[in-house]
């Protein structure tokens, strides 16, 4: 089938706006004589009217006016831009549709006033009532929908040009969207409800979105359309497969997928992937959360626009998305028999959770195309049943499984198992670490960095981050200069943020003084420049005060304004105006005072934030080589950041340490003794911030410890983190004893349970296990009972024993312990070849299954089928022996919810009135079109939700952390109009005596001074 | 009902009750008919308040030649045209500010320290502050200007007023205003000139 890529609306639509629409606006405004349009290039015209005027008429040239070529593309100042169209409702059966060419009429409308007769009309009057020219371009380069065009690729090119803003906050998802835009295809961000990509059976005809193709396949986006075996992966994935093609950088030499769908356009740039010889097995570290193993020679071929390095993601078209955490060289790699070796590793953890069997299925018909010749196309809705492919593979004399075993290196041990592998079709990201990579910019640290820091008494790094390693200081400057000189003190207050809110009252006419251990408040006139009003107005924060004059304050608009309004007062004060023009004029200063204390001091300027001097960010890859208390962090990060201190350690005067042998001999010890903090995003956990000691890494990714990712709910797919170096030694020593994963086990012992071993190294230690001399050793390893409750030893009984060590000999034993756990059931996964079949469940008897869908019959039969599968013992199955056990263990996944999604019998809400559907098929048998659809509303509505819940979280903590105290300061951090609780205070010269922690942590001063000490 | 000749025979004796009934009378279709040509909200409302101030200061220009709403509005008109005029000038000319190159202050407080050490992307203290700083000289600067030559330029770029309206307020030939602005702009670019000298010579 071929299928519509392109967007033809945006052309129609400008030329019925610049042909019709505009002349009649015009005419209806303006004395218009003559109107006409003549293009001039393929991205300009030129607009010739004329006005009646009583001297004769008036002719008027307006060029260039911009235009946009036949794909709708604009050219405006060397930019191409695109205006996205927009629905006015979530129905978009009955929505109104606007292009670009609506929306410049309504623009132009909107500022285009209606001319009184008789007007003396010239060039220069013609140009000031309707400076069409500059009207078309601020609205081509402001406004919300015209946008610079996503020209990362083919496919984003042609994705943002058939782009759909819904302007309502509706559901994210309706029925009236079927077959109009793409179930699947949507942002995973904010803009979830709103942006949509029309079906490619879908086209925009008098202001609707109608349907002209109803064929299944026809409802899918352009992007949609182009991954193969849709049907085998969940809605998300295919979500973020789509999302993620676009971002795929452009190789020099594009090469063809083995595996199509058969709707790729015929232009050899639509082709960005790579076919990857792919191996789904367990691994070790580096496979951890999505982490993906490259081979050398991979990382060769990926090579555009520079090598690939640790940091870098990849993406296949069916939603997975890892960083590269380690490349090997080729020998190193698990080799097919005939010696070729892999190219990538997908630990096969990931799989069954993620429900992304699609990628499975297309690495095993790839063989097929690879011994063919030719690509094979599989479209969406129509890929061929287990069977098929399995009858394929047997005539090509391949394993009909697509399953065989791997040497590890060319010639190898056998692993001990057959794997599944093939060739995929990756693209590498635009998201490369070596633009994530920020050693010299000072790392932003906000509210909830406050709350964690303060939460975890950790003082000292806090009054560095908020005050002494502050960008806001000023000797911010000179900060590395000191710290090369010799130890830094802590900076005593006032804090920079003090400092601005002390300021900005002064402005309002507020002194609020800082006298050594408390705060006193009154009113004062504004020291230095004012701005004296023409007459006084009621003060904006105390209705019954008045105020006379403000500080000025030249870098705010608001006060721009009220300058103006001022000026007017002034003046019509002078010239003795009668007194309603007087009037309006006062309540118009009165409301411009208003306006500008309104933004003068906000509730933003009461919270802790700005960005932090010696710090850093970085991709994070996982890294099985480091210790508990180690992170890596890259060359040039090490270098940036210790610099000044090495200096100091070298006694190198003013020199820059050069990055040899020597110094590095210097530095290395140096970063050993230092402990840096690292912080994953914001997390609302107390784990969120940890300090580990440095080490360099060659690459320019933040490495860490497989232990991190449940401390810091991080995980592998382009997650980034903040590296922070403590300077004075209070807060390097305050580090040690308060935030290291020591520190934070002996605060919360209960942090044993989730640090305890999974996913790859969880299956390979309850693999050992199986057998008794494996238990044994793992005994050994603990030195400590460790019970095996079903044959082998799970996360749970894992997590027991090293609370046990915890307790004695305690955290220290017991993360040595954790580790040699980790690296034992590394090595035994990285050995196995354990891996997932592309055919899961075919083994499975499902006889029993209910021939309907009604719901109560099918919740029995589920249960039926877990507790059945449960039951099995056999490890060893090639089907779903490996899957079994990393369920069983807490490795990965869960029985009762991921079978179901595998083997079908899902139950899902199907729609906004709560309705339960089941899904009889699961993704390892593939979804029907209805079945995909089904599952979009609970999938789709369900990321709606997490991000409301997100907001919401934010708003709760925001609440629960908000400072308790009655003093003033304390008081403003709460209020949504702190300048009122400051014009109170001044109003009755109140004292902030200064003993709330906030208070004091926000002022500079220590947590606990000698009044409550 | 009051006729039109006596509300502005009112308005000519300087009678504020007569200025309130032609206000309440007019400023509504006043409003309406700027509204149409001018379709900004905050402009419009300085517009019609500039409207009536001519009407107080300039009633007897009103001849009784046709009505009082007409010449009205054809006063709202020029206003209008005059604003619309100003609005494209500004686009077209925006003033600069004359930007001081700044000495870098670190450097001069601490002449040993080498360049690698000190943090160049950091402004002290904070650049916003810095470019608030600047703004601040530059009208520092103006109010040092002799009275006229700050008068005209603030009434055209803190005002927005354009020059034939600044020449009417001040009472002075548009010519003069041309030439006080003039006067005025030189002066403020040699200071920002000095000031970027100055600190050149004692880095």
């Amino acid at each position: 089938m071929t299928i519509t890529t392109t967007a033809p609306w945006h052309k129609a639509s400008f030329t019925q706006f610049v042909q019709d629409r505009l002349p009649q606006l015009l005419a209806a405004r303006l004395p218009l004589v003559d109107y006409q349009v003549t293009a001039t290039s393929p991205y300009t015209c030129t607009i010739r009217l004329a006005l009646a005027s009583p001297a004769g008429d008036c002719v008027v040239d307006y060029a260039p006016i911009p235009q946009p070529d036949a794909e709708g593309v604009f050219m405006v100042d060397g930019t191409p831009r695109v205006v996205v169209v927009t629905a006015a409702t979530a129905a978009l059966d009955t929505a109104e549709i606007q292009c670009v060419g609506e929306q410049l009429y309504t623009y132009i409308a909107a500022h285009l006033g209606e001319a009184p007769e008789g007007l003396p009309w010239d060039d220069a009057l013609a140009r000031a009532w309707l400076p069409l020219d500059r009207w078309m371009h601020t609205f081509l380069t402001t406004h919300r929908f015209a946008q610079p065009l996503d020209q990362s690729n083919w496919l984003a090119r042609c994705e943002h040009l058939r782009s759909l803003y819904i302007l309502e906050r509706e559901k994210v998802f309706t029925a009236a969207q079927f077959g109009r835009v793409c179930p699947f295809q949507k942002p995973e961000g904010p803009s979830l409800r709103h942006v949509r990509r029309p079906a490619v059976g879908a086209d925009i005809q008098d202001g609707r979105l109608v349907i002209v193709d109803a064929r299944p396949a026809a409802g899918l986006s352009v992007a949609a359309s182009m991954i193969p075996f849709l049907e085998h992966d969940t809605e998300n994935r295919i979500l973020m497969g789509a999302n993620m093609m676009r971002q795929w950088l452009v190789p020099p030499d594009p090469e063809p997928a083995l595996i199509q769908t058969g709707h790729e356009p015929a232009v050899p740039a639509f082709w960005c992937g790579r076919n990857l010889l792919t191996a789904f097995i367990a691994w070790d570290a580096g496979g951890l959360e999505d982490g993906l193993v490259l081979s050398a020679s991979c990382a060769q071929r990926l090579s555009y626009p520079t090598p690939v390095e640790p940091g870098d993601k990849l993406s296949n078209r069916h939603g997975t998305k890892g960083v590269v955490s380690q490349i090997l060289p080729d020998a190193a790699m698990p080799h097919l028999a005939d010696g070729t070796p892999v190219e990538i590793i997908h630990s096969c953890m990931g799989v069954p959770t993620r429900g992304t069997i699609g990628q499975l299925r297309e690495a095993v018909l790839s063989r097929v195309a690879r011994v063919e010749g030719a690509p094979i196309l599989v479209p969406p809705f129509q890929a061929p049943s287990a069977e098929e492919i399995c009858a394929r593979l047997t005539r090509l004399g391949l394993p009909a499984d697509g399953m065989e075993y791997l040497t590890l290196g060319r010639d190898g041990a056998l692993l001990q198992r057959p794997s599944t592998i093939g060739w995929v079709y990756w693209g590498r990201t635009n998201h490369l670490a070596q633009d994530k990579l920020e050693v010299r910019r000072g790392q932003r640290q906000g509210l909830f960095d406050y709350y964690l820091l303060r939460d975890l008494e950790a003082y000292d790094n806090l009054a560095e981050h908020f005050n002494t390693r502050s960008d806001q200081r000023a000797n911010a400057a000179t900060l590395a200069w000191r710290v090369a000189r010799g130890p830094v003190a802590q900076a005593g207050p006032p804090t920079p943020l003090f400092t601005q809110v002390q300021q900005r009252l002064a402005c309002a006419g507020i002194r609020m003084e800082f006298t050594g251990d408390r705060l006193t408040f009154r009113f004062a006139p504004a020291p230095g420049p004012t701005l004296t009003l023409a007459a006084p107005v009621r003060h904006p924060w105390l209705r019954e005060r008045m105020l006379e004059a403000i500080g000025t304050s030249d870098e705010l608009p608001e006060y721009q304004a009220l300058t103006a309004v001022n000026a007017r007062v002034a003046r019509l004060r002078a010239s003795n105006a009668p007194a309603p023009l007087v009037r309006q004029a006062l309540v118009q200063l009165e409301a411009q005072c208003r306006a500008l204390f309104d933004v003068l001091l906000t509730p933003a300027h009461l919270c802790f934030r700005n960005r932090v001097l010696f710090s850093g960010r970085g991709v994070i890859v996982p890294d099985g080589t480091l210790r508990y208390d180690q992170v890596g962090i890259p060359e040039k990060m090490a270098w940036a950041l210790f610099a000044p201190l090495l200096a100091r350690e070298l006694g190198a005067g003013a020199a820059v340490p050069p990055q040899d042998p020597p110094e590095a001999a210097v530095l290395d010890p140096l970063m050993a003794r230092t402990w840096v903090l690292l912080q994953h995003m914001p997390q609302p956990i107390p784990t969120g911030i940890a300090a580990f000691h440095p080490i360099r890494r060659t690459d320019r990714a933040i490495h860490l410890h497989p232990c991190v990712c449940p401390l810091m709910n991080a995980d592998f797919d382009g997650d980034q983190a903040a590296i922070f170096l403590p300077l004075t030694p209070e807060a390097q020593a305050e580090a040690g004893q308060r935030l290291s994963v020591v520190a934070h086990l002996q605060r919360d012992p209960g942090l044993m349970a989730s640090l305890s071993p999974s996913h790859d190294a969880m299956w390979g230690l309850a693999t050992l296990s199986l057998t008794p001399d494996g238990y044994q050793e793992i005994l050994q390893i603990t030195g400590t009972a460790v019970a095996a409750p079903h044959g082998f030893v799970t996360r749970q009984t894992l997590a027991e024993a090293l609370r046990t060590i915890l307790q004695r000999p305690g955290p220290t034993q017991a993360l040595t312990v954790l580790d040699q756990l980790l690296q034992r059931g590394f090595a035994v996964a990285r050995a196995s070849g354990a891996s997932i079949s592309a055919f899961l469940g075919t083994r499975i008897d499902r006889s029993g299954a209910p021939p309907g869908t009604d719901v109560a019959a099918w919740e029995a039969y589920r249960e039926e089928l877990i507790e059945q599968i449960g039951a099995y013992t056999d490890y060893a199955d090639p089907d779903l022996g490996v899957q079994l056990l990393a369920m069983k263990s807490g490795a990965r996944g869960n029985l009762s919810h991921h079978l179901p999604l595998l083997l079908g019998g899902r139950i899902v809400v199907a729609d906004a009135a709560g309705t339960r559907v089941v899904i009889p098929h699961g993704v390892a048998d593939g979804l029907t079109v209805q079945q995909a659809c089904t599952g979009i509303f609970s999938a789709h509505e369900g990321l709606g939700r997490t991000l409301d819940e997100l907001q919401e979280i934010g708003q709760a903590m925001r609440i629960a952390h908000a400072p308790q105290g009655c003093t003033v300061l304390a008081r403003a951090m709460r209020a949504q109009r702190p300048g009122v609780v400051f014009a109170r205070a001044a109003a009755i010269e109140e004292v902030d005596p200064l003993v709330d922690l906030d208070s004091r942590l926000f002022v500079g001063l220590p947590p606990s001074g000698p009044i409550d000490s | 009902m009051q006729s039109e000749h006596s509300v502005m025979a009112g308005i000519l004796a300087r009678d504020p009750a007569a200025f309130e009934t032609l206000f309440g009378r007019y400023s509504g279709v006043v409003c309406y008919h700027l509204q149409r040509m001018v379709r900004d909200h905050a402009a419009v409302e300085d517009l019609v308040q500039e409207v009536f101030l001519r009407v107080w200061q300039r009633a007897e220009q009103w001849q009784g030649q046709g009505t009082l709403h007409a010449w009205l509005l054809r006063i709202a008109t020029n206003l209008a045209l005059n604003h619309l005029r100003a609005v494209r000038r500004r686009r077209e000319q925006p003033f600069d500010v004359p930007s001081p190159l700044l000495a870098d202050n670190v450097e001069q407080t601490l002449p040993s320290a080498p360049r690698w050490l000190i943090d160049h992307t950091i402004m002290p203290p904070d650049a916003a502050v810095e470019r608030a700083e600047q703004r601040r000289l530059v009208w520092e600067w103006v109010d040092a200007l002799p009275v006229e030559q700050r008068m005209a330029f603030r009434l055209v770029h803190t005002a927005d007023m354009d020059r034939r309206t600044t020449a009417e307020v001040l009472g002075i030939p548009e010519g003069t205003v041309k030439s006080r602005l003039h006067y005025a702009i030189r002066t403020l670019i040699q200071r920002g000139r000095d000031m970027a000298l100055d600190g050149e010579e004692s880095s």
